[in-house]
């Protein structure tokens, strides 16, 4: 052994020796950008059919309900999800100085997440969806999600810090946390419901049909679902978007710049004031509607008081780059990252100002929120995504990036790309929410045709695309530029052993204070050891106790908002003529949820002039008792639906599904040829009313055997007579087809509000008072 | 009475307050928490990133010096 050997050995005597998992952030990485590319061109696809709709050519499975689903998944749980992925497990090995928890773990989670993408790119398009956005995926992909998400790599995440051996658990650590456990207790609080054709498969032995056997309800319904539906959309872009890309940002550009985060205490305040704020805030999705003022507001206030921790934590990381700005001209890494943090200023500046009711009340169902929701995910999550790869990949091929100048290539075309799409997105966002609302002189709309507010919109849709194209072009060569740096590795990974101590069991740097006071009096000893004010500098020590006391922060928002929409009867007054859906209409709402017609058509009149002047009497709460899962939509590509029933003769409705151009000149609705062609599953009506019964909806003696299935066909037989005498094809050929239980879904929509309540329902209300 | 009555007869129009003061207290007592963190030792945690992969040097592109920087508090 030589001198210097010697030396080593000893200086490393106490000391254990560590290897970091790169392979598993290798899998990550390489995920992230494939998986990214397919969402991207999703979106490219989804956007051409916005502004040539024929672009859906009748089929099905490329509809644009069906593939907008799984564009905003792959964008969100693929893309960024396995950039965060990437993300923590190279930054948690090294701020722990720990190989993560178990590799078993690791391997688990990456193909555990890739089955779930997977499944999720094979049931959407499969019309297989729970009708509610971010969290369309049916309930066995769910459960995989919690056991993947929260088991795998929850379990290895905390593990690993448990075995750390750096005291201080580092503020991008914290960030990965709050992750960790929100994500899991919006998931899961999202996600509770009854699986129905589970549920009948074991009850009666009958399989209806695989689509019908992943078909689940929702507990909550109307209003109260769409409460927790916004609490967690909300929070999935605070906690799945935002988040952990506040850890990625203050572990990797501290290591681009080659300088510490410019305040570390800012840091912290930037993380415990997202965590307490961000879970307040999703109400702000659903103002003017049935929603009750009192929650209404509160998520307006927290949504405002957003604005300071947000810019906080982007002053924080631009001012990183202090005395390093002249190598951001130079390098496209820097570009990356200052053009993400500047965007994460840009976007949450404009969150806020969205949540204000009065701009709100122009901005909601525009396109507005599109631009809005695409410069944080392209922007903040895309660029700090592209930034943290190009980073990272020579060091985990352990070689040179193959070309800087297609990297900073990669940038300007990207950069372009985003511009085109959110200028030309804002733009037709607010000229739709301004021709909506306008009307003339004598108080009539202005354009009472919605067509018109589309057709107008159609140059920015195609300026989209174009942008759409560039961002994902930029991809491309990201991928390109990635596979040639893979091509030039090592023949075989060099593998460095790394050495530190363990933490010590006894440590004592740092103890609770003691009190200085000398009066004996309990309480105040304990307040002056509370305001020497250590007491944070311990929890950041203590990854169990730390993870409590986050979950803690996200539950108060949580359960203030929850509570009080569950237990308080006078939030949902009920309405007497409000009945259940036929069995028929049932089955015709599940269809509308499996087209996802929710993505383009609202079921929400806001109770403004223009909204009741073109579309009638606004939303009540109690209108959507019965509405599992609830269908407000956050967007009208399409006019709202909420009155549609009985507007239009069922003919109309059938013609409009064969060809909406024939009906509406200038509809940019896709063809849906299939609803004409394809059988109405009859016998898995019954489980669906009986799914709904056991929900607590009055169906009567609709749950004995056979009774739903005898009404719906008897129903659909009526609705195919009347088609037939309107003109249509003879009933014959129509009584069992899918567009008929959508027709008689569309006909019911929003008209028990003036019937005639049943004489059981008015004692049942007169009861109540 | 049940729950659910108590919670009825609640005013929740006070809910929006009540939350603001619940994180106006959190915020306080998080600054000065934060407030007092000596200087040396939040520029040594603000390091931490700097100096975790020191001895990975073995190409020039992956070669990362460890940050002497000092954080801003």
């Amino acid at each position: 052994m030589s001198e210097h050997a010697a030396q080593n050995e000893a200086s490393r005597e106490g000391l254990e020796s560590f290897v970091y998992d790169d392979k598993i952030v290798r899998m990550f990485a390489w995920a992230t950008i494939i998986w990214g590319i397919v969402g991207f061109l999703v979106g490219v696809i989804i956007a051409i059919q916005l502004a040539f709709p024929d672009a859906g050519f009748g089929i099905e499975y490329l509809s644009f309900g069906r593939l907008r689903p799984l564009h905003t998944n792959a964008a969100i749980f693929a893309f960024a999800g396995n950039g965060i992925f990437a993300a923590v497990y190279y930054s948690t090995q090294r701020l722990c100085k720990a190989r993560m928890f178990s590799d078993l773990l690791s391997r688990l989670h990456f193909w555990g997440w890739q089955l779930i993408i997977v499944s999720a790119a094979l049931t959407l398009p499969l019309g297989i969806t729970q009708g509610k956005e971010y969290a369309e995926l049916e309930w066995p992909i769910d459960l995989a999600i919690a056991v993947v998400w929260l088991v795998f790599f929850g379990g290895n995440f905390i593990g690993t810090l448990i075995k750390r051996r750096e005291r201080h658990i580092y503020v991008a650590l914290w960030f990965y946390i709050a992750t960790i456990v929100t994500v899991t207790m919006l998931h899961v609080g999202n996600n509770i419901w009854l699986p129905a054709g589970f549920v009948h498969l074991i009850k009666t032995g009958e399989f209806a049909g695989p689509a019908f056997l992943m078909k689940s309800y929702p507990v909550y319904a109307g209003v109260q679902d769409a409460l927790m539906q916004w609490w967690y959309g909300h929070n999935a872009v605070a906690f799945f978007l935002t988040t952990p890309f506040l850890g990625l940002m203050y572990y990797f550009m501290p290591k681009a710049a080659e300088r510490p985060v410019f305040s570390y205490k800012l840091s912290i305040i930037h993380f415990w004031s997202l965590v307490f704020i961000y879970i307040w805030a999703g109400p702000h999705h659903l103002h003017y509607t049935a929603l009750p003022e009192w929650a209404s507001t509160l998520g307006m206030v927290f949504s405002v008081m957003l604005w300071m921790p947000s810019w906080g934590g982007m002053i924080n990381g631009l001012l990183t780059l202090r005395g390093a700005w002249d190598r951001v001209a130079k390098d496209p890494i820097l570009k990356f990252f200052v053009v993400g943090v500047t965007f994460y200023g840009m976007s949450t500046f404009e969150g806020p100002l969205l949540s204000i009711k009065a701009v709100n009340s122009l901005s909601h169902y525009t396109d507005w929120t599109i631009a809005h929701v695409h410069s944080g995910v392209l922007g903040w999550n895309g660029f700090m995504t592209f930034g943290m790869l190009y980073w990272m990949m020579p060091r985990l091929f352990q070689t040179k990036l193959y070309s800087t100048k297609l990297a900073t290539m990669h940038f300007w075309i990207g950069t372009i790309g985003m511009v085109l799409y959110i200028l030309s997105i804002y733009t037709a966002g607010i000229t739709q929410g301004l021709m909506w609302r306008a009307w003339d002189e004598t108080g009539r709309l202005a354009y009472p045709d919605f067509i018109e507010t589309v057709t107008k919109l159609i140059p920015m849709y195609w300026i989209r695309v174009i942008g759409g194209v560039l961002y994902m072009s930029g991809a491309i060569i990201a991928l390109y530029n990635f596979f040639m740096t893979w091509k030039a590795r090592p023949e075989k990974y060099e593998e460095p052993v790394h050495y530190a101590a363990p933490l010590s069991p006894n440590y004592e740097g740092d103890p609770e204070a003691k009190s200085r006071l000398t009066a004996n009096a309990g309480f105040g000893h304990a307040g002056d050891k509370f305001l020497q004010g250590n007491w944070h500098r311990r929890w950041e020590r203590k990854p169990i106790r730390f993870t409590v006391y986050v979950l803690v922060a996200v539950l108060i928002g949580g359960a203030v908002e929850a509570v009080p929409m569950f237990l308080v009867s006078s939030n949902v007054p009920s309405i007497a003529s409000v009945q259940p859906y036929t069995p028929l209409e049932l089955a015709g709402r599940d269809i509308y949820i499996s087209e996802g017609c929710y993505n383009c058509h609202s079921q929400m009149i806001r109770p403004f002039y223009w909204e009741t002047k073109r579309y009638g009497d606004y939303s009540k709460p109690g209108e959507f008792v019965y509405d599992r899962p609830f269908q407000w939509g956050s967007r009208r590509i399409g006019p709202d639906l909420h009155r549609e029933g009985g507007r239009k003769s069922h003919l109309w409705h059938y013609e409009h599904f064969k060809n909406p151009a024939d009906t509406s000149p200038g509809s940019i609705m896709p063809r849906y040829p299939w609803l004409l062609s394809k059988e109405i599953n009859f016998p898995a009506i019954q489980g669906r009313v009986d799914a709904n019964a056991m929900l607590g909806v009055p169906y009567g003696d609709m749950v004995l055997d056979g009774a739903a299935e005898e009404h719906a066909q008897f129903q659909a037989a009526t609705i195919a007579a009347e088609l037939e005498e309107q003109g249509g094809p003879p009933m014959d050929e129509t009584m069992d087809k899918q567009v008929i239980a959508l027709i008689a879904y569309l006909q019911r929509l929003g008209t028990d509000l003036y019937k005639e309540a049943p004489a059981d329902a008015q004692a049942q209300a007169g009861g109540d008072q | 009475m049940s729950f659910t009555d108590i919670v009825s007869n609640m005013n929740l129009d006070i809910y929006p307050i009540i939350s603001l003061i619940l994180f106006l207290v959190a915020f306080a007592l998080i600054m000065w928490s934060v407030l007092r963190t000596p200087k040396t030792e939040s520029n040594r945690q603000a390091n931490i990133p700097l100096q975790d992969d020191y001895d990975l040097s073995s190409t020039d592109n992956m070669h990362n010096p460890a940050g002497k920087g000092a954080s801003h508090g």
